[in-house]
């Protein structure tokens, strides 16, 4: 089959499945868009398979990531952050104020402010990443800011883009929902790297790799989600699913999801 | 042993290690929730080497002011979860713009492993606050 067909055939099935949700809604039935997530371990395909005898439509998910901004630019814009309410969470229950790094002023030269309580820190450098450097070798520097400070460190320095997750369903036909116009998408959205303040070196082991897809762009999202198309993708793994039902089906649905997890999602759909 | 029975117990021998690595794991979870007005932190927990580690955003309500104070009208909206671990001298982090039913996932390298830490940064589409509700999960084999 060649790909026109291809593309034709799919888009005749995606045709048909609207117009049978479309024909739902219009006898007066309420939709429901409902989610659950199983998880890479969990029974998806059998959650599926009970689920798509009560739905109108049934699919497994995965997740996939979307680039939204380029790495140096989203790196600035967290720096930039306003240190109002910050908090930590212990695990002991307690919540105290969390202390804060700033970026007060960006170029000739980068000012970098810490405060945590009455101490306030400030670190200048040449560039950005000297000044980060510069907080990561402070001993009166918090742990948890240090954490924070080498994500950003890496982000800048490798340019690794801000994502925003994605529901990667196997519609097999290019559908894109999300930004346009083509979507640089990425399976993993994992950073592993040794950082070494001492003397100013990062090794990354592992940076996310994205690919450009070719994707037909539907609009900027499908029920509130980005969606990628699955099958254009290798790797995916099926984390849960995804079905719209008429709300007298809601409740059976809903009863069939908690077998296999707690974590649901249901929401009306026009 | 001839060559393809040979063959066939390798394959069983692979399929009983794989079905054994998945059902032997054990899950531990932990919520997270509070108000997001610029930066939230969550942790540190210490978790040792899990297998696999999932965030699943449960609820997340926009509100129209600062401090989680008044629920804006639109849902929707995202914000930038980060779950890093660390053990000294190494990092791992995956971070992702997530809305409600939504996830992200990694397979930390065990050798260096340590302690976990969640933070939540109001930056990917900006509102005064959110108020967020998120669970843990940790499978350890």
């Amino acid at each position: 089959m060649t790909r026109q067909v291809a593309i034709f055939v799919g888009v005749v099935l995606a045709a048909a499945a609207v117009a049978v949700v479309l024909g739902a809604g219009g006898r007066g039935a309420e939709l429901y868009l409902v989610s659950g997530y199983l998880g890479p371990f969990g029974k998806v395909d059998a959650a599926l398979e009970e689920l798509q005898k009560h739905a109108v439509w049934a699919s497994w998910v995965g997740s996939v990531f979307i680039a939204i901004e380029d790495g140096k630019s989203a790196a600035l814009r967290r720096l930039s952050m306003s240190c109002e309410g910050r908090q930590i969470r212990l695990p002991n229950g307690t919540v105290k104020n969390a202390p804060c790094l700033r970026l007060e002023q960006a170029g000739g030269p980068y000012v970098l402010v810490y405060r945590d309580g009455s101490k306030t820190l400030r670190f200048r450098g040449d560039t950005l990443e000297d000044a980060l450097w510069l907080t990561l070798q402070h001993d009166e520097v918090d742990e948890m800011t240090k954490g924070w400070v080498e994500t950003i460190l890496l982000q800048y320095l490798f340019d690794v883009p801000l994502f925003s997750a994605a529901w990667a369903l196997p519609f097999c036909n290019g559908t894109y929902y999300g930004p346009p116009p083509r979507p640089k998408v990425a399976v993993d959205a994992v950073i592993r790297a040794f950082i070494y303040p001492e003397n100013k070196t990062v090794k990354p082991e592992e940076l996310p790799r994205y690919v450009e897809l070719p994707l037909r762009p539907l609009g900027p999202s499908w029920f509130g989600h980005y969606v990628v198309d699955a099958c254009t993708l290798d790797n995916v793994r099926k984390e849960g699913v995804v079905a719209i039902v008429t709300k007298d089906k809601v409740e059976t649905v809903l009863k069939t999801l908690q077998k296999y997890t707690d974590m649901i999602h249901i929401k009306p759909i026009k | 042993m001839p060559k393809p029975q040979l063959l066939k117990t390798a394959a069983l021998a692979v399929l009983v290690f794989a079905v054994a690595v998945v059902y032997s794991l054990t899950v531990v979870r932990y919520t997270g929730e509070g108000c997001v007005t610029t930066a939230e932190g969550w942790g540190p927990l210490s978790v040792g080497s899990p297998y696999y580690v999932s965030l699943y955003v449960n609820s997340l309500i926009p509100y129209s002011r600062m401090f989680c104070a008044s629920p804006a009208f639109a849902t929707g909206g995202k914000l930038l979860y980060v779950v890093r671990i660390e053990a000294p001298g190494y990092a791992q982090t995956a971070s992702a713009c997530l809305g409600e039913g939504e996830s992200l996932g990694f397979y930390p390298n065990p050798y260096y492993s340590g302690y976990l830490i969640v933070i939540a940064d109001n930056k990917c589409i900006v509102r005064p606050s959110y108020y967020t509700r998120f669970t843990l999960s940790l499978y350890y084999d």
